[in-house]
């Protein structure tokens, strides 16, 4: 530690703490320029505190207390703007350090919330590779005997049923014709 | 207690040995202002997505079971009958013959696999109505 009259008088004022009273401290009992110098402030301390310097005014107090009352009352209800100290940006920020660690640590998780929530969002929908169970019925094989008939399938979503359409039948009038036509009709 | 035993066991295996069947209806769909067969509750609305008919009435009604490489002959009344033989169960659903016949008239010859859904067969057109048979199996 380098000579440091400042420390010396941070020691004796008593504003020094932790590492650096440490440091100070050991620093003054090693070195003899700092020792000397501690000694001597420690003597001017000690002649201020034993020796105070009397305020001095011109005025006694009455004199000035009325003087004081006189200026008041002359300026009546005249108002007066008292400047307020004002903390600077960095002053507020350590007075109010733990608030500025909740607010920090919220954003943050409020931030990665919402960043969870769209890569969320964003993932790709998995869609089954396979395929549901049908419903439908599946036909392989279709023949229509009859001759200029035809038949076709297909499966009717709306419905949920499927359909073989046979077409090129014989129109019958009723049922009864019905009955006579088809059982003379050799397939 | 023994006879007990067999009984409960015999229970058991036959219900789960019990065959599927399969149900078959004739169906007239028309276009006729008549009251709706309550025996088609279930099915007219597919029947009206499908046929676009307002009424559609059941002509005939038959169930039987299913066994494998065993033919059914279901007589569905008004001349219609249909055979089905079924080969083999699957994953997807029961494989079967079906057949169709009016008298002795083969109208539709098909294998088919049905599934849950229904099968619908749109048959000979009689004067302003057609018939439609339907087919569904019955686990």
């Amino acid at each position: 530690m380098s000579h440091n009259t400042e420390s010396v008088a941070g020691l004796l004022d008593g504003e020094l703490k932790g590492l650096r009273l440490w440091l100070a401290k050991r620093h003054i009992s090693a070195c003899p320029v700092c020792a000397l110098e501690y000694r001597h402030q420690q003597r001017v301390r000690r002649l201020l505190r034993a020796n105070p310097t009397a305020a001095a005014m011109g005025d006694s107090a009455e004199f000035f207390w009325s003087k004081v009352k006189t200026e008041i009352q002359r300026r009546g209800e005249e108002s007066i703007e008292v400047p307020l100290p004002r903390l600077a940006l960095a002053d507020w920020l350590r007075q109010h350090q733990f608030a500025m660690a909740t607010a920090v640590a919220l954003v943050i998780a409020a931030g990665s919330a919402v960043w969870f929530m769209q890569t969320v969002r964003r993932a790709p929908e998995v869609t089954a590779s396979v395929a549901a169970p049908a419903g439908f019925a599946e036909v392989e094989q279709l023949k229509t005997p009859v001759p200029h008939s035809a038949a076709t399938t297909f499966d009717s979503e709306d419905a949920g049923v499927t359909v073989i359409w046979v077409t090129g039948l014989p129109w019958t009038p009723d049922m009864n014709e019905m009955k006579t036509q088809f059982a003379n009709l050799d397939t | 207690m023994r006879w007990l035993m067999a009984a409960l066991l015999g229970v058991v295996l036959g219900a789960s040995v019990q065959a599927a069947s399969i149900e078959a209806r004739l169906i007239r769909a028309s276009n006729e202002a008549d009251k709706p067969d309550e025996q088609l509750t279930k099915l007219e609305p597919k029947l009206k997505k499908v046929f676009g008919y307002r009424h559609y009435q059941q002509l005939g009604l038959q169930r039987g079971p299913l066994k494998e490489n065993s033919q059914l002959r279901l007589d569905l009344g008004e001349g219609i009958v249909i055979f089905v033989t079924p080969r083999a169960e699957e994953k997807k659903g029961r494989m079967m013959d079906f057949e169709m016949y009016s008298g002795r008239a083969a109208l539709v010859k098909s294998s088919i696999r049905v599934g849950r859904g229904e099968l619908l067969v749109k048959g000979p057109d009689v004067g302003d109505t057609v018939l439609v048979v339907s087919l569904a199996v019955v686990e």
